[in-house]
């Protein structure tokens, strides 16, 4: 009877009070659509005569979406060209190319402004590439072209 | 007369460390979540100023005290929760109390403390498809005996 009741006493003994506690991590996050450009693009002198990145280096632009958003992309425009070029008989274009959850977007050149919708998305790259040709060709000289794109 | 001396040293040997198993955890408090720059991971460490959630450990005598990983209890509709993973991170100033990020329950022994310490946790979720427009929110549980 002894032996009993002190086996109860050392079970009782050894199991301490157990205590536990929640603790929670809470936010909210709203929609969002960032672009960045960390690699820009150079421009070269393809085969063919026109003036482009493919010639050169594409510009690479990231995009991170949360929430449905949609990006604009326009055609390039001039920043600078050199001294006695003419514009005439040119044309600017662009073209890009989307990667990992952007792999379904694939836009030729075009001279026209073009928009595709992302959804929720982390950091995701864009390859743009633009170009310009003239029927007149292109002087020597430092050329400086943009491509505007947005985020909505 | 033999056997009752017996039994009476018997007591006080088991006694002894017994009496040390009490462990309270109290005043915790939530931390928050931001998203990563690339937006591949919702944290606590993801904001340029951190906030983890914190709880008051004490302990008379030994005990030991288990992190569970992050559980979501909150999420919006547009999230997509497969591919995810959850992670739990901790300090304390107490020996053996550093726990980096681990998707995995974890220990520690807390020796007997004079005064309360703070045990500091850091919650993360990472998922690669990213996280949707809406609230968030993640439980963990910590239990000392």
């Amino acid at each position: 009877m002894r032996a009993v009741a002190f086996g109860m006493l050392l079970l009782a003994l050894e199991c301490g009070p157990a205590a536990a506690t929640d603790v929670t991590f809470s936010g909210t996050l709203t929609g969002i659509c960032t672009l960045a450009v960390p690699t820009p693009g150079t421009l070269g002198l393809a085969a063919d005569g026109s003036l482009g990145s493919s010639a050169g280096v594409p510009a690479t632009l990231t995009i991170l979406s949360v929430g449905s958003n949609t990006v604009t992309i326009a055609p390039p425009a001039w920043v600078s060209t050199p001294v006695g070029y003419s514009a005439v008989g040119e044309s600017l274009s662009v073209a890009y190319l989307g990667v990992g959850g952007l792999s379904v977007v694939n836009q030729a050149y075009t001279t026209s402004t073009t928009n595709f919708g992302v959804s929720t998305l982390p950091l995701t790259a864009l390859t743009v590439n633009a170009k310009a040709t003239n029927t007149s060709g292109f002087v020597a000289g430092t050329y400086q072209m943009k491509v505007v794109v947005t985020c909505s | 007369m033999l056997l009752r001396a017996s039994a009476a040293a018997l007591l006080v040997v088991v006694a002894t460390p017994a009496e040390a198993a009490i462990c309270t955890l109290s005043l915790p408090t939530g931390g928050t979540l931001s998203l990563s720059s690339d937006g591949l991971r919702l944290g606590s460490e993801e904001a340029t100023v951190p906030t983890p959630g914190t709880l008051t450990v004490l302990s008379v005598g030994s005990s030991t005290l288990t992190v569970d990983p992050p559980v979501l209890t909150q999420s919006p509709a547009g999230y997509q929760s497969a591919g995810e993973t959850r992670e739990m991170r901790y300090s304390a100033p107490l020996s053996g109390a550093t726990q980096a990020y681990t998707t995995v329950s974890t220990s520690f022994t807390v020796p007997n403390l004079i005064n309360p310490v703070l045990l500091t946790l850091h919650a993360r979720i990472t998922n690669p498809a990213g996280f949707a427009a809406g609230t968030y929110q993640a439980r963990t549980v910590v239990t000392c005996s």
